[in-house]
């Protein structure tokens, strides 16, 4: 890891992780002011009224609509189980971007490997940069909801949150090193969020569907989000290892694999 | 501290690079003794930057090898790194840090050398390093990287067109500083595709030519190959066939004006001339950039392969 990169790059990530930082603060605070304005047993009416599907699509697969019910089922379903993902993930996905390919378009990164740095320093540090930046963001999430939610009285257990904030945590890496090690092997930006995108999409509706089709629900374990159940987290607060290990191992591959690509790599302006 | 093998600042043993199939350099094998001023030079897209990019391991070699300051340039191009200037051929800095902030973070990287021209480069480049590098003209970019690559007086400089942008006052307290360089002892890499920058600051000349050296010379050897330019103009007509002389060679004729490359003897020209009414006269030796197109357009023939 190099230092000098380092204060670099937390500095230039500083910016848009405080303004994501603000849309997740404000959207936390959403959230949580409207679940005693309308009590969820008025919202279930209208839930029923909703096809299946699209609730599976809201709330991720395997969610019955007792849980639903409960405050941990709901907020699981408005917030941290799509949206939540949507939001921190496409911070992830650009960070990603941003380690080496788009200064890889733009040059800059030759003028940076022209100095005496290794290429796994460049990765590993950026890397680093941007895992505290996804913890920030996630702790930011779970205390932003614990600190809604007294005021507004709505009840969340402590261990839920952080174990839904850790789950949070690694199911961003899995994100960014998806996108770092794809735009590593492409060098090219644009095709490499269209991929990710793509399969993240993809991943997310073969683990909704999977409820309605027997068919489908084979390939299930094949779905990354099989592996995230927030509403699970938040009601029993204790971590799921397979879960834990799944996104870890994720993580792993994903990110040697991308120092491997990326030592071998002729860098020159795209 | 660097090893240097042999006192050769660069050596290259048949160094060839493909993107793909596409020919970047082949066969490279070079020796740029240690305190020695090169260019390297050939029209754009000859192999020139791939080269730089191979001697400081941004690029993989397809085969071959070479060394740097002593140390191989695949295994310890890190080492390598600590003790080279660079400027690109394309500069591109970081557009939103400001000149000042650029020059210190990367100084940074190498604690080995301390950037101690930083201040005299930026005074003699009159650079205004409170601006953000967006702000900069095209000049000032290129100014900022030049201090970039020389602030650390490192023992080689590894510069691809380095003046490209800059106006000729600044490009001639460019060749000054070059000179200044190489009076400490520096080894410097130049590459262009302008055969008066080298002229100006090298003491050999490497030809690169469809990926390939086609030729090095010694920049001083080429001025004394004796090619020279006359212009000549007439009073009456005359016909071109007065010019079949061995080493002469008509480059332009209108009416009663004509311009003559003249190899060797003069002397024979000059009897044949005398027998006409002349009305004006220019004799001036071509320089290295006439010479070195000269060449170009002899291309892929044995008589360029001699210059």
């Amino acid at each position: 890891m190099n230092l000098n990169l380092f204060k670099r790059t937390l500095k230039d990530k500083l910016t848009a992780t405080l303004i994501f930082a603000l849309g997740l603060l404000l959207y936390s605070w959403l959230v949580m002011y409207i679940i005693p304005i309308y009590p969820i047993k008025d919202m279930m009416h209208l839930f029923e009224r909703f096809p299946q599907e699209f609730l599976s699509l809201l709330a991720g697969g395997g969610m019955s609509f007792d849980i639903i019910a409960t405050v941990e089922g709901f907020i699981s379903m408005q917030y941290l189980a799509i949206w939540w993902l949507i939001i921190v993930g496409g911070y992830a996905m650009s960070s990603a971007i941003g380690v080496a390919v788009k200064e890889m378009e733009e040059g800059t990164l030759e003028t940076l490997l022209a100095q005496p740095l290794k290429r796994s320093e460049i990765i590993i540090t950026r890397f680093v940069v941007n895992a505290i930046y996804l913890a920030s963001l996630s702790c930011l999430t779970m205390g932003s909801l614990a600190f809604f939610g007294r005021i507004y009285d709505v009840r969340l257990s402590t261990a839920g949150l952080m174990v839904t904030g850790f789950a949070g945590f690694l199911f961003f890496l899995i994100m960014f090193t998806f996108t770092l090690f794809l735009s590593l092997i492409l060098k090219d930006r644009g095709k490499a969020v269209i991929i990710s995108l793509t399969f993240f999409v993809a991943s997310h509706l073969l683990n909704a569907f999977s409820d309605f089709s027997k068919n489908i629900e084979n390939f299930r374990p094949l779905s990354i989000f099989n592996y995230y159940k927030p509403h699970e987290y938040l009601l029993n607060g204790k971590v799921n290892w397979i879960h834990t290990s799944v996104f870890v191992f994720c993580i792993l591959f994903l990110f040697v694999g991308s120092l491997v690509v990326f030592r071998k790599k002729d860098i020159s302006v795209v | 501290m660097v090893e240097k093998a042999n006192n050769f600042a660069i050596k290259t043993e048949g160094l060839t690079k493909y993107y793909g199939k596409v020919r970047g350099i082949e066969d490279l094998t070079l020796e740029i003794e240690e305190g020695e001023v090169f260019g390297f030079l050939g029209p754009n897209g000859a192999g020139k930057t791939t080269s730089i990019r191979l001697f400081i391991g941004l690029l993989f070699p397809t085969r071959g090898s070479g060394k740097v300051l002593g140390k191989d340039i695949v295994e310890d191009s890190i080492e390598i790194r600590k003790f080279i200037g660079y400027i690109a051929g394309d500069v591109h800095l970081y557009p939103n840090m400001k000149g000042g902030e650029l020059l210190d973070y990367f100084a940074a990287f190498k604690p080995e050398l301390k950037p101690v021209l930083k201040n005299e480069l930026v005074e003699r480049f009159n650079l205004d390093l409170s601006k953000r590098v967006r702000e900069y003209s095209r000049g000032n970019r290129q100014k900022l990287a030049i201090v970039l690559a020389l602030m650390h007086d490192s023992p080689l400089l590894i510069l691809d067109e380095p003046t490209l942008g800059l106006d000729p006052f600044m490009q001639r307290e460019f060749y000054q500083v070059i000179k200044e360089f190489r009076e400490r002892g520096k080894t410097i890499f130049l590459s262009s595709h302008i055969m008066s920058e080298v002229e100006k600051a090298c003491q050999r000349v490497g030809v690169v030519q469809n990926g390939r050296l086609v030729a090095i010379e010694n920049v001083e050897e080429i001025g004394q190959k004796k090619v020279r330019f006359m212009e000549v103009s007439f009073k009456e007509d005359v016909s071109p066939q007065i010019f079949d002389l061995s080493g002469i060679k008509i480059l332009e004729h209108y009416n009663r004006h004509f311009r003559l490359s003249v190899k060797g003897d003069v002397n024979q020209l000059l009897k044949k001339l005398s027998g006409f009414i002349v009305e004006d006269l220019n004799f001036s030796h071509a320089s290295l950039e006439e010479i070195f197109f000269e060449y170009y357009r002899k291309e892929g023939t044995d008589e360029s392969k001699s210059l």
